[in-house]
């Protein structure tokens, strides 16, 4: 009997139907916490010790109670770079699946702004991103808007992006979008969420720009853009 | 930043906070699904992504609270534990998935023997062991760390023992399981 026999071991017991009897989610959480003290505690202690299944979710909550943190490392200098560089090659892994996503019919159900939001991830991988070997050390992008991508979002297709003039934070006219609305999505991909500043009403002629700092406010009025942009910064990507 | 800590500021929209939020719910998902060794590399993946996509939508939503991390972890346990109940369901119903996968599959005398395997492990684990030997095993199969399972031990039977007592004494559980069920 090996580790995989173990692990069947375990896949039985998460499989098994909760009895009557049988300890909360809440409870077991609570006592893996260390919340739970005096009298309750011994009482569910005492439950562990004559079930198996109720053992098995309170052991695999303590195993999980260690887990890392991304930031604690991000904190510690060169664990910082191994970092970012997990991330870039994360975003690599999304490209390969949009890649192979865009080889299939796309439905016409799916909107601009999916489309647009997928050729943007492929443009910051392929062609942003060096492609196999040492990634090199990203230099930290300062305050405020350092430059932007613009594309055209219906008809997209690779290669279909063009580098827009980037605005200038320091005057404090620093929306991208003029008097246009705009907008805020979140992308999740595989591993990664990001934060896209859409200017435009969902039509054909929506900018796209990548987002990191801290988009707090997500209105759709156009008065308050700046206020957003002194939060959050537009992402170099050249 | 701890994960109360880090549930505040995904709900901010912390960049930092979505990264360490990710790097977190990949090891976790990753440690979760160890436990399904049945489940084919596509379908655990399968399971991450979706499990994942409804853990984001719950706190963007804020609709996940917690008071203290063990919270955040049954919930976030239990989400992808699901995800791969449901994939296991699926398999049931659909017969052509079943044979995409046969190659992960054992064989029905593999498939008994391994059921003969299981209730040996369980009878020995209920009739012959003590309750703290359960507690070891238990733990270090879902690999507890050993000083973890030191706390554990000293307040919820009183037995204070060092971490390399408790390595030791899992290679011995884990020696007569082998002869006794192996």
């Amino acid at each position: 009997m090996h580790g995989k026999e173990f692990a069947e071991f375990v896949q039985a017991l998460e499989l098994r139907e909760p009895r009557s009897g049988c300890l909360a989610d809440e409870q077991l959480a609570a006592l893996a916490s260390g919340v739970t003290g005096g009298a309750d505690a011994a009482s569910l202690r005492s439950h562990l010790g004559a079930c198996l299944a109720c053992l098995q979710a309170y052991a695999s909550l303590q195993a999980l109670l260690d887990l890392p943190l991304a930031n604690a490392a991000a904190e510690r200098g060169a664990e910082h770079e191994t970092a970012r560089a997990r991330l870039r090659e994360l975003w690599r892994d999304v490209l390969s699946r949009i890649r192979r996503a865009m080889t299939v019919p796309i439905p016409l159900a799916w909107s601009a702004g999916a489309v647009a939001a997928a050729t943007l991830l492929i443009h910051l991988v392929a062609v942003r991103l060096p492609s196999p070997g040492p990634a090199p050390v990203a230099t930290p992008a300062p305050p405020g808007i350092t430059a932007a991508t613009e594309r055209a979002a219906s008809g997209a297709k690779l290669g279909d992006i063009r580098t827009a003039v980037a605005p200038d934070a320091t005057t404090g006219s620093s929306s991208p979008c003029g008097s246009r609305r705009w907008r805020i999505e979140s992308v999740v991909t595989k591993n990664l969420i990001s934060h896209l500043f859409v200017c435009g009403d969902g039509g054909p002629d929506d900018a796209v720009y990548v987002i990191s700092g801290r988009p707090t406010e997500v209105t759709q009025r156009p008065d308050q853009t700046s206020a957003i942009l002194e939060q959050a910064r537009i992402q170099r990507l050249d | 930043m701890d994960l109360l800590a880090m549930m505040e500021g995904c709900r901010q929209g912390d960049t930092q906070a979505w990264e360490a939020f990710l790097t977190w719910f990949s090891a976790l998902s990753g440690r979760v699904l160890a436990g399904f060794p049945n489940l084919h590399p596509l379908e655990r993946e399968e399971a991450a992504d979706e499990a994942r996509l409804k853990l984001v939508a719950e706190i963007q939503a804020h609709r996940l609270k917690a008071d203290y991390p063990g919270e955040i972890v049954n919930f976030a346990r239990l989400v992808v534990k699901r995800q791969a109940l449901d994939l296991f369901r699926a398999r049931r119903l659909r017969a052509d998935l079943r044979a995409q996968i046969a190659s992960a599959e054992a064989s029905p005398f593999t498939s008994a023997e391994s059921r003969l395997r299981l209730e040996c492990l369980e009878k020995l684990l209920y009739h012959q062991w003590s309750a703290e030997n359960r507690f070891i095993f238990m733990m270090k199969i879902n690999d507890v760390p050993s000083t973890r399972i030191q706390t554990e031990l000293a307040s919820g039977f009183g037995l204070h023992v060092a971490p390399g007592t408790i390595d030791v004494r899992f290679h011995r559980l884990r020696l007569e399981a082998l002869k006794a069920c192996g």
